[in-house]
């Protein structure tokens, strides 16, 4: 178990910096929305989804109604339905920690537990998945203690993560002779941010992926 | 609107979002079809992730994008040369830090 651990804190620095900074940015506007650490601990644990997380401050703030809220949730988490797909195998051996592996299945658990080698073990993967966990919570409180006495400049540090993204693509592109996925994902993702915009752009492009990798196949 | 409420909603609709191929193929195995869509679409969605970090740039205004593509391009030359995780990413987040901090 403490292998498991050491590991896990490793492959998960860059998470850690990413989470950290993201978690304190979500703290800091809750407690200016008006509430405290409680609510903050609350949201972090059981929602745990950075995007909607920063919606919901704005769904308290507006009294948005249930329903929307509903609806505005899932259309914001809906790229992560895509992931279990190549996950299922994997997961299926978790056991009783399955539906914690599934919960937490975040953009960058996602990308860590795709893009590392195959031969990492059951404990391992859990402890991916609870740390990062730990570090989303560990921002969210820094952020509504502390928030407004950081003095440290770190604006872009949330950069950490999209370098993670970057270092996987490249493992990922260096480990696949098949080159086709990433110019599809490029393409479709350019193509599908100049048609649908920031806000909209990541389902339709996971869509046109899907459909032209599923085509080709057929072929 | 009672926060837990929200806070409680929101909780199961990102959780079963993020359940829903283990629910449609808990019983059932996955058609081979989609067993390799599993094998490639990770890579599509990795890029399209590092597209969604920076799809807020504005390529006509401000510093263009030029920051984020700089330090996109180091992480990637780094990483082929050295292939050590930890370093790449530290010094594309330093000179990204330091890009946007004092240069752009």
């Amino acid at each position: 178990m403490v292998k498991s651990i050491k590991t896990a804190i490793v492959l998960t620095f860059p998470i850690f910096l990413g989470y950290v900074f993201l978690g304190i940015a979500f703290g800091l506007l809750l407690n200016k929305a008006g509430y405290g650490l409680l609510e903050a601990i609350v949201s972090s644990t059981f929602i745990y989804a950075g995007s909607a997380q920063f919606a919901m401050i704005s769904f308290l703030k507006e009294n948005t109604q249930l329903f929307s809220i509903l609806i505005m949730t899932f259309l914001i988490n809906s790229r992560q339905m895509f992931y279990g797909i190549s996950l299922i195998n994997k997961y299926q051996e978790m056991g009783k920690l399955k539906p914690y592996m599934m919960f937490s299945l975040t953009d960058e658990t996602y990308a860590l537990i795709i893009g590392l080698n195959d031969t990492l073990d059951k404990k391992t993967l859990f402890c991916i998945s609870l740390l990062n966990h730990l570090y989303w919570i560990l921002g969210s409180i820094l952020g509504v203690v502390a928030g407004n006495f950081i003095k440290f400049n770190s604006t872009g540090i949330d950069f950490a993560m999209t370098a993670l993204f970057v270092v996987i693509m490249v493992e990922q592109a260096e480990n696949n002779d098949d080159k086709f996925p990433l110019y599809i994902g490029l393409i479709c993702g350019i193509l599908c941010l100049l048609i649908f915009k920031a806000n909209n752009f990541i389902l339709p492009s996971i869509l046109f992926s899907s459909i032209i990798l599923y085509w080709r196949n057929k072929k | 609107m009672n926060f837990y409420i929200v806070v409680m909603c929101m909780a199961v609709i990102t959780f079963f979002t993020r359940s829903i191929p283990f629910i449609i193929f808990k019983n059932k195995s996955m058609p081979n079809y989609l067993k390799e869509l599993g094998d490639k679409l990770p890579l599509s969605i990795i890029v399209l992730l590092i597209i969604y970090c920076i799809k807020d740039i504005n390529f006509m205004y401000g510093n263009r994008g030029i920051p984020e593509l700089i330090s996109i391009i180091t992480v990637i030359t780094i990483h082929k040369w050295k292939h050590n995780i930890l370093l790449s990413i530290l010094i594309g987040t330093t000179l990204y830090m330091y890009l946007i901090q004092s240069v752009f």
